[in-house]
């Protein structure tokens, strides 16, 4: 259950900030020609990386290092998935420029995906200092 | 509750009166923490064997079916297992943050996000320990939050 929770969270967002880049890529070109099976596709990207992200998360980070490691790690089976995907649904070319965008696309998602997260477990953060701070005060 | 602290004579021992018609469970868990929170571990170092009061703990971790008590600048084996560790510190200021890691509250500096969505304590010692989101919830409630 907390599995599929935490997939259907990394869902929710990887798809949302696929959309909005594939939106705003689209905008900034002025490419007309979309496909109507964009949607599905990138319903389907979603799913496919928040079920590696969501694999990945379920591990227990022990230290600083551990994190880095799985976060690199994360990283680059995006960048093989997405490419793949890219490939299958003919959004590049098996080109080394297009798998090069690809993986900076991967990047900008991962930031937009993080970002989020991050500035979410901020507000978490400063409430348990607030009462962290309270609790030494009294001792 | 009245809390009565009266000065010991020279050499006398410090002892806990606790005056009450009845042993209820928030009693017995104050008596229990009071017990835990008090008294001393045996833990190992090479060929020494000293004992550690729990202030003086910063976390316990598992690595390896080994369970190691760490404290400001060293680390120490305990005996026991961390699950029981847990239950003998369940009332004080031990909580688990992770699977392999129990940490002293009281030695928790501040609680800073990761770029994941998971928490990471930094203590007092400058050691930083990532704290699992599943027992963020304990900690929470731990924390009166």
């Amino acid at each position: 259950m907390k599995f599929f929770k935490s997939f259907l969270n990394f869902f929710t967002a990887i798809t949302t900030a696929i959309t909005a880049l594939v939106g705003a890529v689209t905008l900034i070109s002025g490419y007309t020609g979309v496909s109507p099976y964009i949607p599905l596709q990138i319903l389907c990207s979603g799913a496919v990386t928040a079920l590696i992200t969501a694999v990945i998360y379920s591990f227990e980070f022990r230290s600083r290092k551990h994190f880095i490691l799985m976060t690199a790690i994360h990283y680059v089976l995006l960048c093989i998935t997405m490419n793949a995907i890219g490939i299958m649904f003919g959004w590049i070319d098996a080109a080394v420029i297009d798998i090069l965008m690809m993986c900076v696309d991967v990047a900008v998602v991962y930031v937009i995906v993080f970002g989020i997260t991050y500035v979410l477990m901020k507000k978490e953060a400063d409430e348990l200092n607030r009462a962290l701070n309270e609790r030494n005060k009294k001792s | 509750m009245k809390i009565i602290i009266e000065p010991l004579s020279e050499g006398a021992e410090e002892e806990i009166i606790i005056r009450s018609n009845s042993l209820d469970s928030e009693l017995m868990e104050l008596i229990y923490s009071l017990k835990a929170g008090r008294s001393k571990l045996t833990a190992f170092n090479d060929d020494e064997i000293l004992k550690l009061a729990p202030s003086d703990i910063f976390y316990f971790e598992s690595v390896d079916n080994h369970v190691c008590a760490c404290c400001e600048n060293s680390v120490y084996e305990v005996k026991q297992k961390l699950y029981e560790l847990e239950r003998i510190y369940e009332n004080t200021d031990f909580i688990r943050i992770s699977k392999a890691m129990i940490v002293n509250v009281s030695k928790i500096s501040k609680i800073v996000p990761m770029f994941n969505g998971r928490l990471e304590a930094v203590l007092s010692n400058n050691e930083r320990v990532v704290i699992s989101r599943q027992y963020v919830p304990d900690l929470k409630k731990k924390l009166g939050v």
